[in-house]
C-alpha cells in the first residue's frame, strides 16, 4: 500500500508540473504581443514595459517557469491586472469558497439520488423502469449545463418567486437562505449528473450482483437489504467514487456557463472574466487551482479505491 | 456503412501464401460479424431515433431555405406591414421574434450549420491524431509511450472546456482557432482509449506470430491490429462528436463563435436572449436552447447504441 501511494503522488506532481509548464508558455507563444494587448494600442512605452515585466515576459523562459513554480508553493501569484492592489490569491480563495458551497449542495442533492437510481435500475435490470431511469439519464447528462439552466430559468424561475433568478445571496444571508438562492444551479447539476453516476453505479452494481459470491450469499439465506449491504454495495460502489473523483475538477472550474447564467462568482466564471480581460496572473491562479483541485480529488478517489479494494492496488501500478 | 478495412487485402504477390489465406479468412469472418453488427444496429430503437434527429439537422444545415420563409437576419413584418419585435409564437413566425424582430425559428434553422462543420472537422483531426497515437504508444509501449501517457494525462487533468476558452482566447476567436483547438482537446482521450485496446490486442497470439513470421511493425499496426480496434475508435469518435457539438456551443454561448453575432448561431443566439427571460420574454432563448439539446441527445443515443451492438 505504501508502495502504491508513493508512485502515485509521484504522477500527481508530474502531471501538475506539465501544466504549469503549459500555462507558463501561453503568453510566450500567444500570436502579438500580449503585453500591448493588455496595456491598450495608445499605452505608453513604459507602461507596456511595466506590464511586460510583470507578466514575465521580459525574462527568459526558463527563468518564468521557476518563477511560476515557486509562486504555486508560495500560493502567491502576485496582483490581478484588472484589479490592481487585490492579490490574485484572495480573489481566487473566495471564487474557490464559492464553488465549494456549490459543489457539495450539489453533491448532496445529487449523489444519493443517482445511486439509489443507479441501485434500483440493476435490480430491476431489464424492465421499463430500468430504461427509463437509464435513458432519461443519459439523454440529460449530454446536455451542456447552461442549456439546462436556462431552460429552468424559464420554466422554474419565472413563474415561481421561490427560485431565484441570480444565485448570489444578499451578504448577510442565512444558511438557509443561502441554499434557496443557490437552488436552480444546484438542481441544474443534479439534472447533468443524475444519469452519468447512477449508470456507473449500475454497471458495476449489475457485475456485483452477477457475481458467485453474491449468489452464495442469496443461497445462504441472506435476506436482499443484507446482501446489497454486506456483498454488493462495497464492490459496485468502486466505480462511482472514481467517477466523482475524476469529475470533481470539472464541478469546479468547468460551470462557466452555469456560473454566467446564474451570476455566481465561482472558479469557472473567475477564469472567464480572467481571460476574457487578458489579466494573466488571475488566469494563472484560477486554473492552477482547477488542476491542483482535480490532482487531490483523483488522488483521493484513487487511495480511497485501493483502500476500498485490495485489487485496484495492484492494477493500478501496473497501468503506471 | 462500408469501411475500406471491410475489403480483404488484395493478394500481391508475397511469398507468404498460407499467412494471406488466414489474413482472408479472417477479413471474411469480420465482413459477416459488421454485416450482422448493421443489420442489428438498424433495429436499435436508440439508433433510428438518433439518426432521424441527426439527419433532419443536416437537412436544415445543408438547405436551411427549404425550410424557412424569413432570412435569418430578416426583419419580420406582418400582413399589415407592422414590424413584430419581441412577439410570441404565432402564426407568422412560429417560434417568435427576437429583440431584433427577426424570425427565431429561421435562426434556429439556419444555426445548425455552423455546428455541423465545426464539430465533425474538429472530431476527425482528433480521431486522426489521437488514433495514430493511441496505436503506437499501444504497441511500442517504452519511454516515449510513457511521456505520451504523462502529457495527454495533464491535459485531461484540466476541464477542457477552460482549456479551450484559453486557447481560443490566446489565438484569436476564428473558425480554424476553434476547430483546431476542440481537435487538439480531444486527442487525449481518444488516443486513451486506442491505446488500451491496443494494449490488449498487442499480447494476443495472431499479433506474437505476425511478429514471428518476420511482419514490419508497420504492417502488424495497420492490417492485424487496426482492423480489431476499429469498433473502439468508431464508439469514441461518435461519443467525442456530441462532446465536440456540446463544447462548440458552449464556446459560442460564452461568445467564442469565430462568426459575426448577428449570424445565426445556437449557442450565441442563446446568450444574446437569456436575460430576458425574467421579462418573460422566453422564446429566443428555448428554442435555439433546445435545438442544442436535441442535436446531442440524438448524437449519444447514436453513439450509445454502436456501444451495446458491438458489445454484444
Amino acid at each position: 500500500m505504501r508502495r502504491f501511494v508513493g508512485r502515485r503522488l509521484l504522477l500527481s506532481l508530474l502531471t501538475l508540473v506539465i501544466i504549469l509548464v503549459l500555462i507558463t508558455m501561453i503568453p510566450n507563444v500567444a500570436p502579438g504581443d500580449p503585453a500591448r494587448k493588455i496595456a491598450g494600442g495608445t499605452a505608453s512605452p513604459e507602461r507596456l514595459a511595466a506590464v511586460t515585466e510583470s507578466l514575465g515576459l521580459d525574462k527568459p523562459v526558463g527563468e518564468q517557469l521557476v518563477d511560476v513554480f515557486s509562486s504555486v508553493f508560495r500560493f502567491d501569484f502576485g496582483e490581478s491586472f484588472t484589479r490592481p492592489g487585490t492579490s490574485v490569491t484572495s480573489l481566487v480563495l473566495t471564487a474557490l469558497w464559492n464553488s465549494t458551497k456549490l459543489v457539495v449542495y450539489a453533491l448532496l442533492l445529487v449523489l444519493p439520488l443517482a445511486i439509489a437510481g443507479g441501485l434500483l435500475a440493476a435490480y430491476k435490470r431489464d424492465t421499463w423502469l430500468d430504461r427509463t431511469i437509464v435513458n432519461t439519464g443519459v439523454a440529460l447528462s449530454s446536455v451542456p449545463e447552461f442549456v439546462i439552466g436556462v431552460l429552468f430559468l424559464a420554466l422554474l424561475a419565472v413563474p415561481f418567486s421561490f427560485f431565484k433568478v441570480l444565485a448570489n445571496p444578499p451578504p448577510d444571508a442565512g444558511i438557509l437562505t443561502q441554499m434557496q438562492f443557490l437552488l436552480l444551479p444546484a438542481l441544474t447539476v443534479l439534472t447533468v449528473y443524475f444519469g452519468y453516476i447512477a449508470r456507473i453505479t449500475r454497471a458495476s452494481t449489475i457485475t456485483a450482483l452477477d457475481a458467485d459470491y453474491t449468489r452464495t450469499a442469496f443461497m445462504r439465506g441472506l435476506t436482499t437489504g443484507q446482501v446489497f449491504r454486506k456483498h454488493v454495495l462495497r464492490n459496485s460502489l468502486v466505480p462511482t467514487v472514481a467517477v466523482v473523483g475524476t469529475q470533481l475538477g470539472y464541478l469546479f472550474g468547468g460551470m462557466v456557463g452555469l456560473e454566467l447564467i446564474y451570476n455566481y462568482p465561482g472558479l469557472g466564471r473567475l477564469i472567464f472574466d480572467a481571460v476574457d480581460a487578458a489579466d494573466y496572473p488571475l488566469l494563472r491562479g484560477g486554473v492552477l487551482t482547477v488542476a491542483i483541485i482535480y490532482m487531490f480529488a483523483t488522488l483521493g478517489a484513487d487511495l480511497l479505491i485501493a483502500w476500498m479494494n485490495p485489487r485496484a492496488r495492484l492494477s493500478l501500478s501496473e497501468a503506471g | 456503412m462500408t469501411t475500406k478495412s471491410d475489403q480483404s487485402p488484395t493478394p500481391d504477390g508475397s511469398p507468404e501464401q498460407s499467412g494471406e489465406a488466414i489474413r482472408q479468412a479472417a477479413a471474411a469472418t469480420r465482413r459477416q460479424v459488421r454485416r450482422e453488427q448493421r443489420a442489428l444496429l438498424l433495429r436499435t430503437p436508440g439508433f433510428i431515433v438518433g439518426s432521424v434527429i441527426v439527419l433532419f439537422w443536416i437537412l436544415t444545415a445543408v438547405f436551411p431555405e427549404l425550410f424557412t420563409v424569413w432570412g435569418p437576419k430578416e426583419t419580420v413584418v406582418d400582413d399589415a406591414g407592422q414590424t413584430l419585435l419581441r412577439t410570441p409564437p404565432n402564426s407568422t413566425a412560429w417560434f417568435g421574434t427576437d429583440r431584433l424582430a427577426r424570425d427565431v425559428y429561421s435562426r434556429v434553422v439556419h444555426g445548425s450549420r455552423p455546428i455541423l462543420i465545426a464539430a465533425p472537422a474538429a472530431t476527425l483531426i482528433a480521431a486522426f491524431i489521437g488514433s495514430l497515437l493511441g496505436l503506437i504508444t499501444g504497441y511500442f509501449r517504452g519511454w516515449v509511450d510513457e511521456i505520451v501517457s504523462r502529457l495527454l494525462e495533464a491535459i485531461l487533468s484540466i476541464p477542457s472546456i477552460l482549456l479551450a476558452i484559453v486557447i481560443v482566447f490566446t489565438f484569436g476567436a476564428t473558425n480554424p482557432v476553434i476547430i483546431g483547438t476542440i481537435g487538439f482537446l480531444f486527442i487525449p482521450p481518444i488516443a486513451r482509449t486506442v491505446r488500451a485496446a491496443t494494449l490488449a490486442e498487442a499480447q494476443l497470439d495472431y499479433v506474437t506470430a505476425a511478429r514471428m513470421r518476420g511482419e514490419r511493425s508497420l504492417f502488424i499496426i495497420s492490417r492485424e491490429i487496426f482492423p480489431n480496434v476499429i469498433g473502439v475508435v468508431i464508439v469514441e469518435v461518435t461519443v467525442r462528436l456530441g462532446y465536440a457539438i456540446f463544447t462548440l456551443a458552449t464556446l459560442a454561448f460564452l461568445g467564442l463563435s469565430g462568426g459575426n453575432v448577428t449570424d445565426p448561431n445556437w449557442g450565441v443566439d442563446v446568450a444574446q436572449n437569456y436575460q430576458q427571460i425574467v421579462a418573460s420574454v422566453w422564446w429566443p432563448t428555448v428554442f435555439p436552447a433546445l435545438a442544442i439539446g436535441i442535436l446531442v441527445i440524438g448524437v449519444n443515443l447514436i453513439a450509445d447504441s454502436i456501444e451495446k451492438v458491438l458489445k454484444s
